[in-house]
């Protein structure tokens, strides 16, 4: 059965709108800001000067207590996006017609973790990856699972479940034949979508059915920063841009369609969509960092559920003095390889990503703590990963330099 | 009209202020090329990829220009510009600088050939008469290439006539590079080409979009197995080489696969 493309009145309740990769397009930002941000860019690496940032930040200004933080722009709770799949895999899973369909995850976007909860709410059969000292060796123990998994199994993140090392290749190949072959029965297969790309590239992979949230652009984070500003925050609040005072977001829980359109409204927030791919987790990670309050608004004066910031005004930074993580100043190889497998693999332990390289333990260290001082990859959890501030550039420097990435342009 | 009233009509009058124009010329163009040169170095460093290449190529096409316009600025205040003139000075200076410097204005000319048919480009990994490097530079004359021993070797373009030039890249970041397997030949053939391709399919060198093929041929040593890929930095294409033939040699060992080898044959000593 094809998958549904009716829209459904319950599914317009969700912030995620799940697509077809046909359909994707990235948003894109305004001409002048774009300009501006590869220009100062340029001007930064070339100069290795303060940059402008510095010029423009309003110094009166300071960052929001964390109380305050967790309170107007708190973490993304993907749980809560768990079942805006339905619309879309409820159809299909009660009478699948092809083996598999695949959702595509942009790292940062919580695809992954959507399709988690999403499961675990209907009860499906949830297949854990192998750990990583067992991608390295052929064993088909892994396949058990997926044994008795009627009606259908959820494979949330296929890029734990392989390796880019000489022998890390054959538990995905196994997995691709039998998967094909209709061995595994019907089954919803999570993947990152660069793991994918390499899957398309080096296997000849291809999938019937593909699907990823929409993009979100301008409008879509607008509503998404208000409901999660506004979630616990029930008192009028205007957020603002600090250097020229026009209108980020504004009101209350709803947006007061009348009263905004007298003010000039910012266009930061179709920068940050066109500068973030889109991808939801990068644009929350950018927008907590942007937030700011005047000193004596910033200061906590109540801890309790009722406290309130000093005046009802959050000071947004223009775009443009954002901080953003920057490049090594001397980039090698190394360098890229690394971040390279880590977004291939999502995540790698220390041990298993030396594995992934050519050169010697001491030099690899010295790139990874690089790469971590500047802010584009952190440890958290035993594991290495690409920061979500970090993505938008490692994702440019990479595809300039030639490396396969993506496929969503 | 005397002879050398003749000659002397076709100059024009070269006062001080005609010299220190052209002297003017001459630093200024001197001085545009030397800035040019450096802003693209410095530029070329700051880019990648391949507009790190149009940077560095458009070195010398900049240069061509600057000393053509530099030509066309001195000529007309050192010769009186009639038709005649400049065909009688252009052809007198031609017939001497071509006995003289035969085979340097043979280079200066195949050097402004390489402009337009460009055979090789700053970036461009070459080979003539046995010496391979990557091209540093090209000069009017001759161009500069760098070998993997970290040599500098010059190289007149004059040889562009008469000599083959191996161009390994092109102008483009796709650069093949090969590694070589000698197999014993009692092994199994289709799970050597396997290995060797996830060997290449996993090296962090690969170039991705590239094809990679992993191709046999027996000889007498056993049968020979050569992987063909691209890295995705041509200049890496040594250390790609060396991270395919060793994690090649370790995946083909693991899988009990026997390297091919000739077997030395004790001399018997004569009784």
């Amino acid at each position: 059965m094809p998958l549904s493309s009716a829209p459904d009145e319950s599914a317009r309740a969700f912030t995620m709108e799940w697509i077809s990769i046909k359909d994707f397009t990235l948003p894109a930002g305004t001409i002048q800001t774009t300009f501006k941000t590869r220009f100062l860019s340029f001007l930064k690496s070339a100069r290795d000067a303060k940059s402008m940032d510095d010029a423009l930040k309003p110094e009166s200004l300071e960052s929001l207590p964390p109380y305050l933080l967790e309170r107007l722009a708190p973490a993304p709770n993907w749980k809560d996006e768990a079942l805006s799949l339905d619309e879309k895999l409820l159809p299909w899973c009660e009478s699948p017609g092809n083996n598999f369909v695949l959702i595509l995850n942009m790292p940062c976007s919580g695809n992954a973790e959507v399709l988690h909860f999403w499961a675990s709410e209907h009860g499906y059969r949830i297949i854990d990856p192998p750990k990583a000292n067992e991608l390295l060796k052929p064993d088909d123990k892994w396949f058990a699972q997926f044994e008795n998994s009627n009606p259908l199994w959820v494979l949330p993140a296929l890029e734990q479940c392989w390796l880019r090392h000489e022998a890390g290749l054959w538990l995905v190949r196994q997995f691709f034949r039998r998967l094909l072959s209709g061995q595994l029965g019907p089954g919803i297969l999570g993947c990152s979508s660069w793991a994918w790309a390499f899957f398309r590239h080096a296997l000849g992979v291809s999938a019937p059915i593909s699907l990823t949230v929409r993009p979100f652009d301008a409008q879509k984070l607008e509503s998404w920063f208000r409901a999660l500003a506004f979630e616990k925050y029930r008192r009028q609040i205007y957020f603002r841009q600090a250097d020229n005072g026009s209108l980020v977001l504004s009101g209350g829980a709803k947006k007061d369609e009348t009263a905004d359109q007298k003010q000039e409204q910012s266009p930061f927030l179709k920068d940050l969509a066109a500068f973030c791919y889109g991808i939801p987790g990068v644009a929350a990670a950018y927008w907590r960092a942007s937030l700011q309050a005047e000193p004596d608004a910033a200061r906590p004066e109540k801890t309790g559920e009722d406290a309130a910031p000093g005046q009802s005004t959050i000071w947004v930074k223009p775009w443009i003095s954002v901080e953003r993580p920057g490049l090594p100043k001397v980039m090698k190889r190394h360098h890229a390889f690394i971040l390279h497998n880590l977004l291939l693999h999502n995540a790698l332990d220390m041990d298993t990503l030396s594995k992934l390289l050519p050169k010697s333990h001491h030099l690899f260290d010295q790139c990874l703590y690089d790469l971590s001082d500047n802010g584009l990859v952190a440890f958290s959890e035993d594991q290495w990963q690409v920061t979500p501030k970090g993505y938008p550039v490692v994702r440019g420097f990479l595809k300039t330099e030639g490396f396969l990435s993506d496929d969503f342009r | 009209m005397s002879q050398t009233e003749k000659v002397s009509n076709v100059f024009s009058q070269l006062n001080e202020v005609t010299v220190t124009q052209i002297l003017f010329i001459l630093v200024a163009a001197i001085g545009l090329i030397i800035v040019s040169q450096k802003f693209f170095q410095w530029l070329s460093e700051k880019l990648s990829g391949r507009y790190k290449l149009y940077a560095l190529a458009s070195v010398p096409v900049l240069r061509m220009l600057i000393i053509l316009l530099a030509v066309i600025m001195i000529i007309p205040r050192v010769v009186e510009p009639t038709f005649e003139n400049l065909v009688a000075v252009l052809g007198a200076v031609g017939l001497a600088l071509g006995f003289a410097f035969k085979d340097y204005i043979s280079s200066l000319i195949a050097g402004v050939v390489t402009l337009y048919e460009i055979p090789y480009r700053v970036g461009d990994w070459i080979e003539v008469d046995g010496t391979y490097g990557e091209v540093r530079s090209i000069n009017m004359r001759t161009l500069e290439i760098v070998t993997p021993d970290d040599t500098v070797v010059v190289i007149p373009h004059i040889k562009l006539w008469d000599r083959m030039f191996f161009n390994a890249n092109d102008g483009s970041r796709n650069l093949q590079c090969a590694a070589d397997f000698y197999l014993h030949p009692g092994h199994d053939g289709n799970r050597a080409k396997n290995i060797l391709m996830d060997v290449a399919l996993t090296s962090p060198f690969l170039k991705l979009e590239n094809p990679v093929k992993v191709v046999a041929k027996e000889k007498i040593q056993g049968t020979v197995y050569r992987i063909r890929a691209y890295p995705v930095y041509p200049a890496d294409q040594f250390e790609f080489i060396t991270d395919l033939t060793l994690r090649g040699k370790s995946a083909l060992l693991a899988a009990g696969i026997e390297f091919a080898y000739i077997p030395i044959q004790p001399i018997e000593k004569k009784a």
